[in-house]
């Protein structure tokens, strides 16, 4: 079967931002579509060495916000 | 009800209110859609945790001040408060007069070459890929759209929004971008061996 679907398209597939229509028929499609299915294996590969790292602020960042907040809103703590 | 389950309006009125746990709930939803939003400008977790800091200070001021208004969008609004700080401080960095040392060198330079040096150093004893350092060989416009979509969470929609570019530019970016790591994760297992 001919892939009609793009990496754009498997992108919003992984990342859940596809309608549901188009959901079902990536989903259809992979089952039976074998270079489809390779390339959402590569795509997921990939991805997934990004998921090695985690980017998140530091827990010390968000307590000097917290504090932060805290202290404006109740200047009498001050 | 939970504050968890209350919209982001909700939980802005109830800060207001003077119920300070609302703000934190409103900080946590929305910390890494912002940090990432830094970080893809400033490429440098130290400086990212800076802006990110003063993003949502000036942003719990402005909330005080009565200053917030964007139609409930507070996602929309934090992001772009965070990417334009994050503009400003490069452009700010930019204009900063060179100090050169005796024979001319950008003394500048030596703290960058440290700091890289830091954070490689992280990374080697966190045991971690170095994927990191191949998201910044990539493109600058590839790397802000790998950060944003994949540890920032954000629709491509959002990204489009965040960087003002179309849907199907952000989802062409991030189509490179992919395409290239997958290159170079090629390449450096061919190395290895």
């Amino acid at each position: 079967m001919e892939t009609i679907f793009t990496l754009e398209d498997l992108l919003n597939y992984y990342y859940n931002e596809s309608s549901s229509k188009e959901k079902e028929a990536i989903l259809k499609a992979l089952k039976s579509d074998i270079k489809l299915k390779s390339e959402y294996e590569k795509l997921s590969s990939t991805l997934a060495k990004l998921s090695e790292l985690s980017l998140e602020p530091s827990e010390s960042s968000i307590e000097i916000i917290l504090k932060s907040a805290a202290k404006d809103q109740h200047p009498e703590l001050q | 009800m939970k504050k968890t389950s209350l919209s982001d309006n909700e939980l802005i009125l109830g800060y207001l209110a003077g119920n300070d746990s609302c703000f934190k709930t409103l900080l946590l939803r929305h910390k890494n859609k912002v940090f990432s939003t830094i970080y893809a400008v400033v490429n440098d977790r130290y400086i990212a945790e800076e802006i990110f800091q003063e993003t949502f200070i000036k942003a719990c001021n402005q909330i005080r001040d009565c200053r917030y208004s964007d139609d409930g969008r507070f996602n929309r609004w934090i992001v772009r408060i965070a990417r334009n700080m994050s503009i400003d401080y490069l452009r700010k960095a930019k204009n900063k007069p060179t100090i050169t040392d005796s024979e001319g060198n950008d003394i500048f330079s030596y703290l960058i070459i440290k700091q890289d040096s830091a954070e490689d150093s992280i990374i080697k004893r966190e045991d971690k890929s170095n994927i990191r350092n191949l998201i910044k060989l990539l493109p600058v416009v590839q790397q802000e759209v790998i950060i944003m979509r994949h540890y920032g969470d954000m629709s491509f929609k959002e990204i489009a929004e965040a960087t003002q570019v179309s849907v199907n530019t952000a989802l062409g970016r991030m189509r490179y971008a992919l395409l290239n790591l997958r290159k170079m994760l090629i390449q450096q297992e061919m190395n290895v061996q």
